[in-house]
């Protein structure tokens, strides 16, 4: 079974508990089957992923959600398929992508996990 | 205790989100469409957001040529359906708020899922008009 890692930048990464619900131009996809697929397309493929956080938590990945949270400072996310140090693993990049909703459990800021709307996807290795 | 599962059975549809801006600090309608994706439904009966001191769930009823809004205490999201706050049906009023809000801002809303144990939070963007998404 693939994990998945958040990039969070500067060699920092966070293990994630599931990558669900990816849905490109309104198709739900399943993650690995997309990675499968050899899913580059000459079109932007738009769309959602939600992503759900284990156990072990980074602290600075609530202040990213914060900062991916704002839809007028959208970046381009990177989710890492493996082992985020080993050289071959694959890199998924979500082009121009936001928070668009979180889930808690409380009120907390702390989410424990958070959609992201994109409005490519494309693989890197 | 650990902290359980979280929910994530509800989405927003694409582009169903936003809030629609009036000047002078005047009631602000919200707008969204909650996907669920579970095989039960969730009620829903408490919405906060920081932004403004209070929202409330109202539905437009029309009676021939007159229409008049109706306040509701919680609204439902029908397992594997959908609940759709759009204009001329159901709508989110946010009344008061609690600092200048303008055309690009984002309102913070939390909507209290089933027993309130589950948040969902949503930053919805601050418009005057959908076409301006």
């Amino acid at each position: 079974m693939t994990t998945y890692h958040l990039d969070l930048g500067d060699g920092r990464t966070e293990a994630l508990d599931a990558v669900t619900k990816l849905t490109i131009i309104n198709n739900e996809l399943d993650i690995n089957a997309f990675l499968d697929s050899k899913p580059n397309a000459p079109v932007p493929l738009w769309g959602n992923v939600l992503l759900t956080r284990g156990s072990s938590r980074h602290e600075a990945t609530t202040a990213w959600v914060d900062e991916v949270e704002n839809t007028d400072t959208h970046q381009d996310v990177v989710l890492i398929a493996g082992d985020p140090a080993h050289p071959t693993s694959r890199r998924i990049r979500l082009t121009d992508a936001w928070a668009s909703a979180s889930y808690h459990l409380d009120e907390d800021d702390d989410p424990d996990a958070f959609l992201i709307s994109f409005t490519d996807i494309t693989v890197e290795k | 205790m650990g902290k359980l599962p979280v929910s994530t059975d509800i989405t927003p549809a694409e582009k169903s989100v936003y809030v629609r801006w009036l000047p002078n600090g005047l009631p602000a309608a919200g707008y969204i469409v909650l996907q669920n994706s579970a095989d039960r439904a969730f009620d829903v009966n408490k919405i906060v957001t920081p932004n403004y001191q209070s929202v409330a769930i109202y539905q437009t009823v029309t009676d021939g040529e007159s229409s008049k809004m109706v306040k509701h205490d919680k609204f439902t999201i029908p397992a594997k359906g959908e609940f759709a706050f759009v204009p001329g049906q159901y709508h989110l009023m946010f009344t008061k708020p609690t600092h200048v809000i303008t055309p690009g801002d984002h309102v913070r809303v939390m909507f209290y899922l089933g027993d309130g144990k589950v948040v969902f939070k949503i930053k919805m963007p601050v418009r005057t008009s959908p076409e301006l998404y």
